[in-house]
């Protein structure tokens, strides 16, 4: 690692809209440089995870170390890849603050999308050289010309020499890599001062641990040096370090500028916080800027559909952090449900990731009650309580001692062809957005930015940009803090007994329209019971609708002699596994797991 | 045949189904004799003599045994009737199935409504127990032609009637009729109504429910099929001839389930090789016995008894093991179950002072969601 000093280190990542082709280059450039064979089985090597890889999106960040001569020179170029979704932009911008440039890539049929426009600003505020550069011309779509000027107009770069590549077919990709080498800066590094270094990533290792990504900015690590994190303050041995080539390979030293990772004997990845500063034992450092603990700001109950489950599903929760420190876990309790979980995510794309990979490893079936973002309760004596779970929200009596309630708000930029600008701007208006920008990106294309509360964006707010776009829209949001909302709490009442897990709070211009729609989807996914089932909702206490459930009156077999009963008993077996798949509430009322799912999806507007 | 029949008759009386060894423990009791399953009008008197002359070699017959034989009415003839009843059959069971004649056709059979009466006619000269099964619930059938026809069937004064919904088997020309659309059968309420139409009616016409679907004249118990009895109260039952089912207690080592050979000739080809047509033998747990016996005691309107759950299943346990208490309560308080108690029909009010269990009229319309549930 000592033959690469500082000169002659790159540190470069990709960042670009979901679909340009950020895997597919990023498989090019490893192929080009000889650090993978050009096998299948190496497709899209970065995005390791299985659940990624079907949704064909990158969650956890890879790096990946090359070495590409250039000019005579052997150079050490470390792609550091980032995760590709909005929930995740705080990850995204602390794996662009261990480069020194990003290779912009825009697809040059769909133009600049909200998403390369959002990369485009976290990499702008970390100070980077960017390159742009024009990705898929080998499709008939394609209009680099339309796409240059786009680039130039929106970010104001220099397009006079953009490259013009296709991944895919690998025209042009050999010369991304010089082009990165001359224009990206070296890292700034100091050989000689004492050790610094930025954790930007983290994975979980069944074998040695979490394996933390770390850019050493100053001085050198080596193997039997112990570290300390300047947030928790706690102390580690490197047990191993090396570059990820790309897999883990040891090296000896990790020299200043390089990239590369570093295994301390952590047992958790909560123990590794993104963005974090590590320094010598003994030589603490200024830590980098930009640090931030994981912010939830969408949480959900999950609970065992059996109670005699619940630490089977603690157990699977466990093991399923261990890997993804961004998701908190709180006990929590339902009166309805019983002993259970309330989880905290980024977003709902983690949320809807994370469920996915709980449902494989934890193989029962679990509830999950709706998403609620979190709320400020401010109170007349001056305190503040955040709820995150529609059960606190305050009962009526306490109405009088609450000054205000605020909900989480965010900046949403949209992308997409003019011709839609009528049908998005109800859609926001609809989902109680305020607009606070718009331009035009081109001559057919919208980039238009509303204020939106975070709670409206949380169910199908993002299908419904698809559907009412056929697909052209692009979407992403960052968090602009707090405003005041009128908020109510709308309850589902089964046989009389409000059911604490089907509550949501909501603002009181859509209370009746979600009491109405949550009680005839109820009504639509549980089938009838031995007796009559009652459903009302209410808003604030008070019922605005009722849907009923008439009891059933025949089910009964009409034989049952010799051979029929051994028939009736397996069937009977087979029933009570389904039973599995209901819970009973109190009154004897059973709701399906279909109950919580439906009421998730947000209603149809 | 014959000679495979008595075979395997000897072989379900003296020897264990599991192990084969001769049974030790002395010899069973026999309460009653079913000729069924199929087309066993085609069965001859001579063969109804010979298995019941073998029978008291093998074990004990109570001299009120119940000796039933299954009959369509195209198959009877009167003198044919007379030598079962001197082989020994005491009790006929008539497949009418309806008195229209296009649902006879629908259903498949070669009687004609007139067939019908005239067979039952000539069973309640020679036989003074006589079961008429009929079908309901059939496609386009209203209550009142149904009503209409139950009461004709009531004029026969037959002593016990078997009353069954139609139901719809894969496989079947009306599963396929079902599922083409091109008929319709009744759904869940309308079927409700047309079964509370038969209980009521029934009743009215002095036939008493004791089962889902059986009924007896004048609630009388000698006029109840005593065999069909036995499944519901969680006796043995043997089951002879190819693919027979059976459910004994083999000794000690507990409850099993017997299957016989399907397909006659490979049977008969077994009996011969040896002594009995057994393809298969599955011993039961105690716990899967006690949640039979439940299934079945809670169809009939006796109700469940603790006593035989706990003989039958050999559970010293108490009855919570196997009913959830609680959720029964909730069902008694919907009106669908109560308990009951030793004071004569009486209900008990709480589950310590009760004897057993049984569903109301309305819980019985529903037993199986109720049986689904209560099963712990």
């Amino acid at each position: 690692m000592r033959d690469f000093p500082p000169e002659r280190v790159r540190n470069f990542s990709i960042i670009a809209h979901i679909d340009h082709g950020k895997s597919t280059l990023a498989d090019r450039l490893l192929e080009l440089t000889g650090t993978i064979s050009k096998d299948s089985v190496n497709k899209q090597v970065l995005d390791k995870l299985k659940v990624e890889r079907e949704r064909g999106i990158t969650v956890k960040a890879q790096t990946a170390s090359m070495i590409y001569n250039h000019k005579g020179e052997d150079y050490l170029l470390n792609l550091i890849d980032t995760p590709g979704h909005v929930d995740f932009s705080y990850e995204v911008s602390r794996s662009l603050a261990a480069c020194q440039g990003t290779v912009l890539l825009v697809d040059s049929c769909q133009g600049i999308q909200a998403q390369t426009v959002a990369n485009f600003f976290l990499a702008f505020g970390e100070d980077l050289n960017i390159i742009p550069v024009l990705n898929k011309i080998d499709l008939p779509g394609a209009d680099p010309e339309k796409v240059s000027r786009q680039i130039e107009t929106t970010f104001e770069l220099d397009v006079s020499n953009v490259l013009a590549i296709s991944a895919k077919t690998g025209l042009g990709v050999k010369d991304v890599l010089p082009r990165i080498i001359e224009q990206v800066d070296a890292p700034n590094a100091d050989a000689s001062a004492p050790f610094r270094g930025l954790l930007f990533d983290s994975w979980y290792d069944k074998f040695v641990g979490v394996v933390c990504l770390v850019a050493v900015r100053d001085g050198n690590l080596r193997k039997g040096d112990r570290i300390v994190s300047a947030h928790t303050r706690n102390s580690y041995e490197v047990t191993d370090l090396g570059i990820m080539f790309p897999n883990q390979v040891s090296t000896a030293s990790l020299e200043s500028g390089q990239v590369g990772y570093v295994v301390l004997g952590m047992k958790t990845t909560r123990d590794a916080h993104i963005g974090d500063t590590f320094y010598r034992e003994g030589s603490p450092v200024e830590a980098f800027p930009g640090f931030e603990p994981a912010k939830s700001m969408v949480f959900a109950g999950m609970y065992p559909i059996d109670s005699v489950d619940y630490t089977k599903l603690q157990e699977a929760l466990d093991r399923l952090t261990l890997n993804d420190a961004s998701v908190s876990v709180a006990k929590e309790s339902s009166v309805a449900l019983g002993q259970g979980f309330r989880l905290g995510f980024l977003g709902t794309l983690h949320m809807d990731v994370f469920r996915e990979r709980l449902e494989e490893e934890y193989d029962s079936t679990v509830i999950n009650t709706a998403p609620t973002v979190p709320y400020i309760v401010k109170y007349t004596n001056g305190t503040e309580k955040i709820i995150r779970n529609p059960a606190q929200f305050p009962d009526m009596e306490e109405h009088a001692k609450v000054a205000a309630f605020l909900e989480p708000m965010v900046s949403g930029t949209l992308v997409f062809p003019s011709e839609y600008l009528g049908p998005l701007m109800d859609l926001c208006g609809a989902h109680r957005g305020e607009q606070q920008d718009y331009t035009f990106i081109d001559d057919n294309r919208v980039m238009m930015k509303y204020a939106l509360p975070m709670s409206e964006i949380l169910t199908d707010f993002y299908d419904q940009l698809k559907s009412r776009t056929s697909g052209y829209a692009s979407f992403d949001y960052e968090e602009i803090g707090y405003e005041a909302a009128d908020l109510v709490k709308v309850n589902i009442l089964l046989n009389g007994k409000a059911v604490d897990a089907l509550a949501t709070i909501v603002h009181r211009s859509a209370a009746d329209r979600v009491a109405k729609d949550w009680a005839k989807r109820l009504k639509g996914v549980m089938s009838r019971q031995l007796f009559e089932i009652t459903i009302q909702a209410a808003v604030n206490n008070r019922v605005v609708c009722r849907e009923s459930i008439t009891a059933v009156r025949k089910d009964v077999t009409a034989k049952c002699y010799g051979g029929d009963i051994t028939r009736r008993m397996k069937l009977l077996d087979k029933q009570k596994a389904g039973k599995k798949r209901l819970k009973t509430m109190a009154g004897g009322v059973q709701l399906p797991q279909e109950a919580f799912l439906t009421l998730m999806r947000g209603s149809s507007r | 045949m014959e000679a495979a029949q008595l075979a395997e008759l000897t072989h379900s009386l003296t020897r264990s189904p599991l192990t084969n060894e001769p049974v030790t423990a002395g010899r069973r009791t026999v309460t009653s004799v079913y000729f069924g399953g199929g087309t066993p009008s085609l069965a001859r008197p001579t063969m109804v003599s010979k298995i019941l002359n073998l029978l008291p070699t093998l074990c004990n017959v109570p001299a009120d045994i119940e000796v039933s034989l299954e009959g369509n009415p195209t198959s009877i003839e009167t003198a044919r009737l007379h030598e079962f009843r001197n082989a020994g059959v005491n009790r006929l069971s008539l497949g009418l199935q309806a008195l229209d004649e296009r649902d006879l056709k629908f259903f498949g059979r070669d009687h004609s409504a007139q067939d019908g009466r005239r067979a039952v006619e000539v069973a309640r000269e020679v036989f003074d127990r006589v079961s008429v099964d009929a079908i309901w619930g059939r496609p386009g059938q209203t209550v009142e032609a149904w009503t209409r026809e139950l009461e004709e069937i009531a004029t026969f004064g037959v002593s016990h009637l078997s009353l069954y919904q139609l139901t719809v088997e894969r496989g079947t020309p009306l599963f396929r009729a079902l599922t083409q659309k091109t008929t319709t059968v009744p759904d869940a309420d309308f079927s409700a109504d047309m079964y509370e139409a038969t209980v009521s009616t029934a009743a009215r016409l002095g036939y008493m429910q004791y089962e889902v679907s059986s009924f007896a004249l004048h609630g009388e118990r000698r006029n109840r099929s005593a065999h069909n009895s036995s499944y519901w109260t969680g006796s043995d039952y043997i089951g002879i001839g190819p693919g027979a089912h059976g459910r004994v207690r083999d000794g000690p080592r507990g409850r099993v389930r017997t299957y016989r050979v399907l397909e006659p000739r490979a049977w008969m080809a077994q009996c011969e090789r040896d002594g009995h047509g057994m393809r298969r033998v599955v011993v039961v747990s105690d716990e899967e016995t006690a949640r039979e016996v439940v299934l079945l005691g809670l169809r009939t309107t006796d109700g469940l008894d603790f006593d035989i759950l706990r003989t039958v299943s050999r559970a010293e346990c108490p009855v919570e093991k196997t009913l959830d208490v609680a959720r029964v309560e909730e069902l008694i308080a919907a009106g669908l179950l109560e308990w009951t108690s030793s004071q004569g029909n009486g209900a008990a009010d709480r589950f310590e002072d009760a004897v057993g269990l049984r569903a109301t009229t309305k819980g019985l319309a529903v037993v199986d969601r109720v049986v689904s549930e209560i099963l712990a």
